[in-house]
């Protein structure tokens, strides 16, 4: 699995800390390692890769799935739906319903 | 003050041998000759101590019902609450606060006859594995005062084997109970998830953390045990669903111990042979030792630091300068006070764990870690539930080495935390894991075993840790 970006100081802000310039680096590297180490929760377990959430009235589904699954969601439902890496799907009156 | 079963000890006093007063007065020298060098006390209340140790020798000088533990001194880790005592969890955040309340494991005890002596040292908030993350100084072991007492609960750990009480509660949530236990030679147990209330223990991870016994011996952590096991109506998890705890005899034949042969090449070479080792005792003891398949430790310890970390971030969010402890000055906003009270009152660890768990906790993080570390939770359980299918209990290191010194801890950050991949499993799985010494290594620091169970069978692993000491006690 690809290392994620890590806004360091978005992180902070959320956690209400503000760290100096040297934390700030020393917390970004170290929170890189641990992601690479805790790839391996990736690869032994078997989790929903599609994550299809709702936002108002559009279904929004993640794109990169691992490869073990039989179909991605792309395949699903088009290329033609796929925004930075998200499938977003509108529902329909009914299926609001 | 000699290390001294308490069971031993109640039957001196009962006997009028000895006074609940002497006793304590022994373990208040103790602790003036060990804490210059030792460090396990954060706060003593020796005066207090005193008095209540004469109440309770005036108890039995009258004949007096009196509690399956009177007299016997005990100390608490620094992140139990205890009503008009201060409570710190080893954080400058926490550094003034007096605790309104006191913890139902305290009253337990306390309602026994127990004397609480003092607070003892830990990791901050109980964030670290060797107690050197505390605000007020690292803990040293007794042993060796130039090697860690483990963590978080070294303080306690080092208080009991230095004598300067009989006994202490700690805390485990990823081995924080057991790993002390095992750096100093101890008999530690983290119970399964829901036997003893966690009201009035300062939350860092709700879904794993325990209260915890640290005693000298078997017998003694079965007996503490006890008397901290049951329902409570302040803590919905604590469900009470453990059954008497008499050890009678330490036959164990006919049991069948589980070895994941698999993960010990994570251990160094003296602990995997003292696993071995163990193996064959207990097969010369009647069990049977059949081997067994667990995910790896690195898996168990990506997964533990991912779900304690995520469940810290949120549980320490409390702590922001408004209604508990370190409050900054000179702010002029509230969102300055929040920052600035957290910045100046946590230390680098904890606020290591709360990034890390923030992240975790992130749109990104969610879907990538936490997720996926809830999944590989299940999977730990499921793997444990197939195994208890055949087996009573499963055999595994507490950790990879003995105590090591302070200054060949490592400075990387994830070979510190992948220490903890053997405790991670009973953690994540809730279940009741008992550690016990049973070697040593070329320096002569102990070496422990874990021995874990079936959820609510802390009576099995009891019988079972009862069988090996009594093996390890003869010539």
């Amino acid at each position: 699995m690809p290392l994620p970006y890590i806004n360091i100081e978005e992180i902070e802000g959320s956690a209400k800390l503000s760290l100096s310039r040297e934390e700030r680096q020393e917390f970004s590297e170290e929170l890189l390692r641990f992601a690479e180490f805790a790839n391996i929760l990736g690869e032994f377990c078997d989790s929903d890769p599609l994550e299809i959430r709702r936002e108002d009235n559009t279904l929004v589904a993640r794109e990169d799935i691992p490869a073990e699954r039989h179909c991605s969601a792309r395949e699903i439902l088009g290329d033609e739906r796929v925004v930075n890496g998200y499938i977003r799907v509108p529902l329909t009156v009914e299926e609001e319903q | 003050m000699k290390q001294t079963d308490i069971l031993e000890l109640s039957a001196l006093l009962r006997k009028k041998e000895l006074s609940a007063y002497e006793l304590t007065l022994a373990c208040i020298e103790s602790i003036e000759k060990s804490e210059p060098v030792v460090n396990a006390f954060i706060s003593a209340s020796c005066e207090r101590a005193l008095e209540r140790a004469a109440a309770c020798d005036r108890k039995i000088k009258h004949g007096e019902p009196i509690g399956l533990i009177e007299g016997i001194p005990f100390a608490v880790k620094d992140n139990i609450c205890v009503e008009g005592v201060r409570t710190t969890c080893g954080s400058k955040m926490l550094d003034d606060f007096v605790s309104p309340y006191t913890a139902t494991a305290v009253k337990n005890l306390l309602s026994e006859g127990a004397i609480l002596l003092g607070k003892t040292n830990m990791d901050e908030f109980g964030m670290g594995s060797a107690t050197d993350t505390s605000c007020f100084g690292a803990t040293k072991n007794p042993l060796d005062t130039e090697r860690t007492a483990g963590g978080s609960s070294g303080g306690s750990a080092a208080a009991v084997a230095s004598g300067e009480c009989v006994f202490a509660l700690g805390s485990d949530t990823g081995g924080s109970a057991r790993l002390p236990a095992a750096f100093c030679g101890l008999v530690g147990i983290k119970p399964t998830y829901g036997s003893v209330s966690r009201y009035g223990l300062i939350a860092f991870s709700s879904s794993l953390e325990q209260i915890c016994p640290l005693t000298s011996s078997v017998k003694d952590s079965a007996l503490i045990f006890q008397i901290l096991a049951g329902k409570d109506t302040h803590d919905k998890t604590a469900v009470g669903l453990n059954s008497e705890l008499v050890i009678e005899n330490a036959d164990i034949r006919g049991m069948k111990i589980g070895l994941p042969l698999s993960v010990l090449g994570q251990a160094l070479p003296e602990v995997r042979d003292c696993i071995l080792k163990t193996a064959s005792t207990l097969e010369s003891l009647g069990a049977q030792v059949i081997e067994v398949e667990l995910p790896s430790t690195d898996m168990a310890t990506a997964a533990y630091y991912v779900i304690s970390s995520a469940e810290a971030a949120s549980n320490l969010a409390r702590f922001d300068g408004v209604r508990y402890g370190y409050a900054a000055s000179s702010v002029t906003d509230i969102d300055g006070l929040f920052t600035v009270s957290r910045v100046h009152g946590f230390g680098q660890e904890v606020k290591r764990r709360i990034l890390l768990g923030t992240y975790c906790l992130s749109f990104e993080g969610r879907s990538s870690y936490y997720k996926q570390a809830l999944n590989a939770k299940r999977q730990i359980e499921q793997a444990f539930s197939n195994i208890f299918k055949e087996c009573d209990s499963v055999l595994l290191p507490v950790a990879p080495t003995a105590a090591y010194r302070f200054e060949d801890k490592s400075s990387q950050l994830l070979d510190i935390w992948r220490q903890d991949g053997f405790c991670a499993y009973a953690s994540l799985a809730g279940l009741p894991a008992l550690t016990l010494p049973m070697g040593a290594d070329g320096n002569g620091m102990p070496i422990g075993i874990q021995l874990l169970g079936k959820p609510f069978s802390e009576k099995t692993l009891y019988k079972t840790a009862y069988a090996l000491e009594e093996t390890r006690c003869k010539p």
